[in-house]
Parts: C-alpha cells; sequence; structure tokens
C-alpha cells in the first residue's frame, strides 16, 4: 500500500468490499461480527473506563485495609473534631460542585463550542486546586495536633488509625493533584483546537472517578470518626 | 452420620459464602434498577439477547436539568451524611446507613455525570458486575479482622485477670 | 439504522507513518511487533539472570558443607527471593503475555495495531524500569531482599531486620509497584484491542484461543494487579514513614519489643494472595491457548471442543479470583473460610480437566507431526497434568498442613506455573519463529532442546516432590539438623542439582539457535505449518500494518483442519465461505 493511512470512515462507516483474502460480506448488523465497536463507544472511553474499574479496586483494597485493621483492633480512636468535619465538607461540596462544572464542560463540548468547554475545565481544575490547598491545610494541621506528639510518645511509630488517614486521602490527594494537571493542560490545549469532544468526555470521567472514590473516603474515614463532646 | 453432618455443613458454608458475595451483587443491581433501566437489561441479558442485541440502544435525548437535580441530591444527601455522624448512632447502624446513602451517591455519579446510564446495556454488563464481585470479593478478609479483634479482646482479659489476681490496680 | 451509522465520526484508526529512524523504529517503537520483541528479549535476559540464580542456590545445596558454605545464609536468601521474583514477574508475566501477546493478537484478530500504541509502548518502557530497579536491589547496600518472592511482613514491614531489608526489599517493592502499572496498562490496551479492533467477521467465537486466553489474562490482569498495587503501598507506608498495617504488637527483634501495634500479617497476605493467585493463572492461561493452537495445527484435525474450551478458559479464570486463600491455611485464616476455599480450589480442576480432556482429544486419530513446536506442547501437556496433580493435594486444607512450605510446594507449582510455562514459550518460540524472523529454527537442535530440557525437569521436580513428602522445607539453606539423618536426602540434593545443571545449560542450545537462526536459518515461506489463523495470510515477517494495506474478511472458524470436502486439508479463516462444504463444518 502507497499510502500508509487507513481512512477512518472506510474503516468504521462505509464498510469497502472486500479486497484481497475472502470477499463475502461479513455479517452486518451483529455488532459483535467484528469491523465495528460493539459498545458503540469510542475505544478511550472503554479504555479510560478499564482504568477506572482497576483504581477502584485499589481504593477498595485500601478501605478494606483500613476496616481491617479498624475491626482489629479494641480501641479506635475517634478524633475529628467540628473545624475539620467543617473543611472536609466543605472539600466535599467543593469536588462535588467540580463534577458539575465538568459535566457541563463536557455539554459544551459535544456542542462543539471550544471555549466555554475551555473555561468549565478550568473551572474544574480550580475546584481541584481548592480541594487540594484546603486538604493540605487539614493535614497540616492535624499533623501539628495529632500526629507529631503520637509519633514522639511513641518511638516515631504513626498510630494505627493515622497510618490509615494518610494512606487512604494520601492517594486520593495524589489522584486530585493528577487530575488538576490533566485537567489544565486539556483546557490550554483544547482551547487551542487540540482534542476532540470526546477527550474531554474521557477526563471528565476520570474527574467524576476521583469525585466517586471521595464519596467513600469522606464517610469512611472522617465521618466515622468524629468527636462528639 | 457425623460424615454427613459435616458435608452438609461444609455446603452450607459455601452457600453463605457464595451467597453473600452474589446476594450483594444483587442488591447492586436492584439498586440500579431503581435508578433506570438497568432491570430491563437484566431481563434481556437472561433471556440471551445480551451478544445479540435486538435493536441499537437509542441514545436517549437528556438535557443538562437532570444534571442539576442529581448535583442538588448529592449535596443534601452529603449534609445528611455529616448529621448522622453527629447523631451518636450505634456504630454499625451508622455504618450501615453511611454505606448505604454512599453507594446512592455513586450510582448517581456513575449513573448520570458518568453517563453510564445511557450506555449500551452490553458495556455496563462488561463494566459494572466485575468490578462489583471483585470488590465484594474482599469482604472475605473480615472474618480474619474479627478473630485478630477477639484474640486480642481474650488478652487483654488475661492480663487484666493476672493483674487483678496479683493485687494490682484495674488498669 | 445499520451499525455502522451508530459509530461517529471521530473513531478512527491511525496508522502512522512507518518511522525510518533507528530509534524510532526499534526502540521507542509504538508498533506492537516490536514491542512484543521488546518484551520476548526482556524476558530472554531475565530467565538467563534468573536461571543462573537458581544454579548458585543449587550448587549450594549439592555442595552444603558448613564449615565452607558456598553461599552464607543471607546470600541464598537473597539469590533464592530474587530467582522467585524475576521469573514470576519478568518471564513468566512477560513473555507469553507481553510478548506473544503483543505481537500476535492484532494479528490473529486482523488489526493494524493495538488500540493505544503509545500506551503500549509506555507499559514495555515501564516494565523495563521496573527489571531495572529490580536488578538494582542486588547492587544497593544490604543487597537483594531476603524475604521470598512473596515478601511476607513482618520481615519485610521492618527496614532494619537482616541485610537485604533495607534498600533492597524498598526496590523490590518499588519494582513491583511500577510492574503494576505497566501490567494494568498493558491490561486496558489487550481488553480494548480484542474488544474493539476486531476485522469484519471475527466474532468472538471466531478467534484463535491464544487471542481468547490473551483476553482473559488481560481482564485477570486488570482485576488482580489493583490490589497488589494497594498491599505494596501500604507495605513502603510501614518501613518508611512508621505505619503497622502488617505489624502486629509484641513483635521482638533484637532483643527489642517493636512499639508497632494493631496490624496483621494476614492482612498482606490476603492482598498479596488476592493478586498472587490470578497471577498464576496469568502466567499459564496465555499458555494453555498457545498450545491449544500448535496442537491443533500439528494434529491437522480441528481442537475438540473450541466453545468448551473457551468456557473452560473463562471459567479458570473467574473461579481463580475464588481460591486465594488456599496459599494460606497454614497462615492463621479464619478456619470457615479455609473450607470455603478449599471446596472452590477443587471446582478448578473441573475447567483443567476439560482443557485436559480435549488436547487429548485433538491429538486422538490426529495426523501429528512431531517437530519441536509439537513437542514441546505436548511437553505442556505432560507438565500440567503432572503439576495439575499435586495441586489436588495441596488445595485440600487438612493435606496442606503437612505439605505446606515444604519441597512439596516447590516442586508442584514448578512444575505447573514455571515450567509449563516456559515450555509453552519454548513451543510458541518454535512455532511462530518463521513468522517474527521470516526464518526457521534449526529442529535437530530443537529436538535436542527439547529432549535435554525435558528430561531435566522431571528429574529435578520429581525427586523434590519425594523430598517434600519426606518433609524437606523450602527456602532453607542448611540442612544440620534432622533432616541429614535420612541418608537419601544429600543424595537427592545431588541428583536434583545434576539435572536442574543439564536443564538450565540446554536452555544455551536454544539461545545459541535463536541467534543464529535469527541470521542464519533457512527462510520461510507465509505460511510454513499450513495454519488457519490470521498472521500466517501475511508476509513472514509482517508488514509495518500487518496486512500491507489489505483489510483481511474472516469467514472460518480458527480451527478447519481436515475439512471433509475441501479441496486441501486446512482451510484459512479468510477464505471464501464457498471453501467449506457447507455441511461438512465439523465443530459448531
Amino acid at each position: 500500500m502507497s499510502e500508509a493511512t487507513i481512512q477512518p470512515t472506510e474503516h468504521a462507516a462505509a464498510p469497502a468490499p472486500a479486497a484481497g483474502h475472502g470477499h463475502a460480506p461479513a455479517p452486518t448488523g451483529d455488532v459483535w461480527g467484528g469491523g465495528v465497536r460493539p459498545y458503540g463507544a469510542h475505544s478511550k472511553k472503554f479504555g479510560m473506563w478499564l482504568f477506572i474499574v482497576s483504581d477502584s479496586i485499589t481504593f477498595a483494597a485500601l478501605l478494606f485495609a483500613y476496616s481491617f485493621v479498624r475491626m482489629a483492633n479494641l480501641e479506635w480512636p475517634t478524633p475529628f473534631h467540628a473545624a475539620s468535619i467543617l473543611k472536609s465538607t466543605t472539600m466535599t461540596f467543593v469536588l462535588l460542585s467540580s463534577s458539575l462544572t465538568m459535566v457541563l464542560a463536557v455539554d459544551r463540548a459535544n456542542k462543539k463550542q471550544r471555549d466555554k468547554a475551555s473555561f468549565w475545565i478550568m473551572m474544574t481544575a480550580l475546584g481541584g486546586l481548592a480541594f487540594v490547598v484546603l486538604h493540605s491545610w487539614e493535614w497540616i494541621e492535624l499533623i501539628h495536633e495529632w500526629v507529631q506528639p503520637a509519633k514522639a510518645a511513641n518511638g516515631g511509630v504513626l498510630p494505627m488509625m493515622w497510618g490509615t488517614f494518610f494512606a487512604a486521602t494520601g492517594m486520593h490527594m495524589l489522584h486530585v493533584t493528577a487530575g488538576v494537571f490533566y485537567l489544565v493542560g486539556l483546557a490550554l490545549q483544547y482551547k487551542g483546537g487540540k482534542f476532540k469532544p470526546i477527550d474531554v468526555e474521557v477526563a471528565g470521567l476520570y474527574w467524576h472517578f476521583v469525585d466517586l472514590v471521595w464519596m467513600f473516603v469522606f464517610p469512611l474515614i472522617y465521618l466515622m470518626s468524629t468527636k462528639i463532646e | 452420620m457425623g460424615m454427613v453432618w459435616f458435608v452438609v455443613l461444609l455446603a452450607v458454608l459455601a452457600g453463605v459464602w457464595l451467597g453473600l458475595i452474589f446476594g450483594a451483587a444483587a442488591g447492586w443491581c436492584a439498586l440500579c434498577a431503581a435508578l433506570g433501566r438497568a432491570n430491563k437489561d437484566i431481563v434481556a441479558f437472561l433471556r440471551g439477547e445480551f451478544l445479540n442485541p435486538k435493536a441499537p440502544a437509542a441514545h436517549k435525548e437528556h438535557g443538562m436539568s437532570e444534571n442539576y437535580v442529581v448535583w442538588g441530591a448529592l449535596l443534601a444527601m452529603t449534609l445528611v451524611e455529616v448529621g448522622l455522624a453527629y447523631m451518636r448512632l450505634n456504630l454499625l447502624v451508622m455504618l450501615v446507613t453511611l454505606m448505604g446513602l454512599s453507594l446512592i451517591k455513586a450510582a448517581l455519579i456513575v449513573g448520570f455525570f458518568m453517563h453510564m446510564k445511557f450506555e449500551k446495556k452490553s458495556f455496563v454488563l462488561t463494566i459494572v458486575p466485575a468490578t462489583v464481585i471483585t470488590i465484594l470479593l474482599l469482604d472475605v478478609v473480615f472474618p480474619d479482622g474479627l478473630r485478630a479483634y477477639h484474640f486480642r479482646e481474650e488478652r487483654m482479659q488475661d492480663e487484666v485477670k493476672s493483674v487483678t489476681e496479683a493485687g494490682g490496680e484495674h488498669p | 439504522m445499520s451499525v455502522a451509522h451508530e459509530v461517529d465520526e471521530e473513531h478512527e484508526v491511525h496508522v502512522h507513518q512507518e518511522p525510518t529512524q533507528f530509534i524510532w523504529k526499534y526502540v521507542f517503537s509504538t508498533d506492537h511487533k516490536v514491542i512484543g520483541k521488546q518484551y520476548y528479549m526482556l524476558a530472554v535476559v531475565a530467565v538467563v539472570i534468573g536461571l543462573t540464580l537458581s544454579l548458585m542456590f543449587r550448587w549450594h545445596l549439592a555442595t552444603y558443607d558448613p564449615q565452607h558454605m558456598f553461599l552464607s545464609p543471607d546470600t541464598y536468601l537473597q539469590v533464592l527471593t530474587m530467582h522467585g521474583t524475576i521469573l514470576v514477574f519478568m518471564v513468566l508475566t512477560t513473555a507469553p503475555l507481553g510478548g506473544f501477546g503483543n505481537y500476535f493478537l492484532p494479528i490473529q484478530i486482523g488489526a493494524v495495531d493495538m488500540a493505544f500504541p503509545r500506551l503500549n509502548m509506555l507499559s514495555f518502557w515501564l516494565t523495563l524500569l521496573s527489571f531495572i530497579t529490580l536488578l538494582a536491589a542486588f547492587f544497593v547496600p544490604g543487597g537483594a531482599p531476603v524475604s521470598g518472592w512473596t515478601g511476607y511482613p513482618p520481615l519485610s514491614a521492618i527496614n532494619s531486620t537482616t541485610e537485604g531489608m533495607g534498600w533492597g526489599q524498598t526496590l523490590w517493592v518499588g519494582s513491583i509497584a511500577i510492574f503494576c502499572l505497566a501490567s494494568l496498562v498493558g491490561a486496558i490496551n489487550f481488553i480494548v484491542t480484542t474488544l474493539d479492533l476486531r476485522a469484519r467477521g471475527m466474532t468472538l467465537l471466531r478467534m484463535p484461543l491464544p487471542c481468547w486466553a490473551w483476553f482473559v489474562t488481560a481482564v485477570l490482569a486488570l482485576l488482580s494487579f489493583a490490589v497488589l498495587f494497594a498491599g505494596g503501598l501500604l507495605l513502603i507506608l510501614d518501613r518508611h514513614l512508621g505505619t503497622s498495617f502488617y505489624i502486629p504488637a509484641g513483635v521482638i527483634f533484637g532483643a527489642k519489643e517493636l512499639n508497632h501495634k494493631g496490624g496483621s500479617p494476614l492482612l498482606y497476605q490476603h492482598l498479596f494472595w488476592f493478586f498472587g493467585h490470578p497471577e498464576v493463572y496469568i502466567a499459564i492461561l496465555p499458555g494453555m491457548g498457545i498450545v491449544s493452537h500448535i496442537l491443533a495445527t500439528f494434529s491437522r484435525k480441528p481442537i475438540f471442543g473450541y466453545k468448551a474450551m473457551v468456557y473452560a478458559i473463562i471459567a479458570i479464570g473467574g473461579i481463580g479470583f475464588f481460591v486465594w486463600g488456599h496459599h494460606m491455611f497454614q497462615s492463621g485464616m479464619s478456619p470457615y473460610v479455609a473450607v470455603a476455599f478449599s471446596l472452590l480450589t477443587m471446582t478448578i480442576g473441573v475447567p483443567s480437566a476439560i482443557k485436559t480432556f480435549n488436547w487429548l482429544g485433538t491429538l486422538w486419530m490426529g495426523n501429528i507431526t512431531c517437530n519441536s513446536a509439537m513437542l514441546f506442547a505436548l511437553g505442556f501437556v505432560s507438565l500440567f497434568v503432572s503439576g495439575g496433580i499435586s495441586g489436588i493435594f495441596l488445595g485440600q486444607n487438612a493435606v496442606d498442613i503437612y505439605f505446606h512450605d515444604t519441597y512439596f510446594v516447590v516442586a508442584h507449582f514448578h512444575l505447573i506455573m514455571g515450567v509449563a510455562a516456559m515450555f509453552s514459550i519454548a513451543a510458541g518460540t518454535y512455532f511462530w519463529f518463521p513468522k517474527m524472523y521470516g526464518r526457521f529454527m534449526n529442529e535437530s537442535l530443537g529436538k535436542v532442546h527439547f529432549w535435554l530440557t525435558f528430561v531435566g525437569v522431571y528429574s529435578v521436580f520429581i525427586p523434590m516432590h519425594l523430598m517434600g513428602l519426606w518433609g524437606h522445607p523450602r527456602r532453607y539453606s542448611g540442612m544440620e539438623n534432622a533432616f541429614l539423618s535420612n541418608p537419601f536426602i544429600p543424595a537427592m540434593h545431588n541428583m536434583v542439582t545434576a539435572a536442574a545443571f543439564v536443564a538450565v545449560l540446554a536452555q544455551l542450545i536454544f539461545i545459541c539457535n535463536f541467534f543464529y537462526s535469527m541470521f542464519k536459518g533457512p527462510v520461510a515461506p507465509e505460511n510454513p505449518w499450513n495454519c488457519t489463523s490470521l498472521e500466517w495470510i501475511t508476509t513472514s515477517p509482517p508488514k509495518f500494518d500487518n496486512f500491507g494495506g489489505v483489510e483481511p474478511v474472516v469467514n472460518h472458524d480458527p480451527y478447519e483442519y481436515s475439512v471433509p470436502g475441501a479441496s486441501k486439508d486446512y482451510i484459512m479463516q479468510t477464505d471464501p465461505p464457498e471453501a467449506a462444504p457447507a455441511h461438512a463444518v465439523g465443530h459448531d
């Protein structure tokens, strides 16, 4: 073949008459019969869903580990006082709202409004950034208030409860941070005419997933350990 | 006779364990059904229409307004959760309630924000059951967590006993 | 509404220009064929290192003398750990899946490349990074870790226990974490490719069995490596940030009780084996697929029970997730759970037996050609049966209590997971070498290689079963204890070591044959084995876009050999439908 590019439409939309080996048309109408994507979904979207499947299992394993050690221990501190809960609730609202802006971004992208889509992606990234900032503030306070004294009293060993807290929220924060970079990069390039609506949708899937994980981390880690005066 | 009981016990244990896993999976499906058309999808799957869907899934038109409602519901449920956290409930009751609410929130996010409700049923059936079953399988760690708890409880009681017997103070 | 209309215009198949510069063509290539070869070469390097390590500790055991030890006990454990880790992760996981899978999955389903070529490249380079990180553990202060390929805590969770448990262990965990990411990326690519990029007419039940095996393997990798990643993360936290996920109270080390409390090593074992058992199938399932393909080709018969084979692959993969607890019968796991795990483990025997009998059914009355590829495929069946039978013993928790951590276990998993998978790699190599390099490997050397390896591995592992039955524990560097009172033990060690040397040195024949044939072997035609699947319709080696711009259309099931009434004894999958008389297609 002189030209090394197969036109996409030729492959997917208009099955060309079979050339070379075999000349009977393949069975049509059967989405599993090959030659079409069986889910009618873009491969990138399918790939991102598979990543989400795997990553949600990683988070599940972390939360199961937390539940395991909490179950196995006779005493479990419940140290989150009202200020902490207020902060984390705000973080939850910020994250949920950033999900809504992401939905708006996908909607605008599908309507081929590049500037508006880019704006809403930026808003989403801003929400993510606010989450990271609030969470870091929270971390620093908790480290000063609880962790350093406990470690000093314990010969450098972190009490179990704090281990689980930092493992689960740290992993989540890593995902949020990565997501912020992802979104900012996408927004800038999307505005410049690069990428397609499907790329925004895929980024949206990732962002909603990060939100989804927090919907389990927040009640299990924070709300199950509130300090009731 | 003892052998018979042993076999019965084994069967019951395996049954309970598998029942737990698949029961929970069924619960999840029921939840999805309450939220969308999953019920029809399952029926279609049972009829064997999974590999050869009769009609291509029509992309239902849906506006943005749905998403605002979902967002509001998510915020409201979060507030309910925070309120619950201060209600001095029994730990188990609270765990079940919080997880129940979280599952509903998750279903809303997956269904609407992540668009799963509007995907082809074959796509949903590819992604969701595998994830749910794999995650639920991890439940098997909990019997060991409980055992560790009971061992530690016994050991602590032994320690308390030995201290009391030696005439010491209750720690 | 036709299906084609549903696919919107953005679904495109990117076929990049073939790069011309060396570095983009052979090093940072996104071509699945180059990446497949890169994976294969990585596995070759890893297998040389891993087998050399095994010879080191076999020599140590054969020449054991408390006064003049070949390896110190610490070094022995380091060598043992690295042998296991390198072979399990860098050979058994990379060669059959990353190597052959990358090369042949797209071609066999009629695709131009993988779904995400750049992610594919990322996956390989992450694997290489992981391999280098693992090897670096040899060279840091303290050397490689000593905790075995399973890395059980508390030993692995405390970073100052003994030689190698400092940076060596940390690098080990880091390497495994990177490997998890690489596998995740690879698995996504395999699944999407298999479902989305099949050529027209290539229905799921027309895929050759290796494709099914790679697909199911990728699903296993997707779902299981995630859990190992979480487990490894917590292990790193325990080692470096003072948490106690895996360290219970009362661990006494160096006459000092540690401050850690609250954790449980059982948690690690659950997380590890949740991955670890599917990993066994990740290693062996591609082998099953490859061997099925080869057996059908060289028996000139349709594979016996194609659908049953597919369902058995799926069943093995599925049930494989429900049985990880059988690695933990002796760990203090809840005995009720153990009973359930034991029962489920037994059920794995059913699909395994389906596969075995179907292989035999395929061979039955076949027109068998015993070339090197076929010999290794037959060897695989033999080893799979031998190793599988001891699995029936070990799967029962009452029996496992006696066999746990003895040489019996070592012999069992080496036969079924290690050597059987190696045999499938060798079989695949002899079979696909003409396609990959356009030349044949030397048949005579191949047969010598087979017989030396086959006799060699059985002579290594049959005695090890016996030693295990006598109670010889695994992972012991020295035996100046009661075990020496059995006069057969040292003799057995000598014999096993001699056989191990034979079996390992036989691989040198293979490697020489491989590299010699790459340049000097006789030139191979398009379809030297008269095989039916799609890789054989293209040139040897295939062009950059696999089919030279032709879009293959599939009209036939994958194993139509000796169809009555057909003009030749095989019908290519792409032959026109008339090639087979309508009433004569055998196995549907």
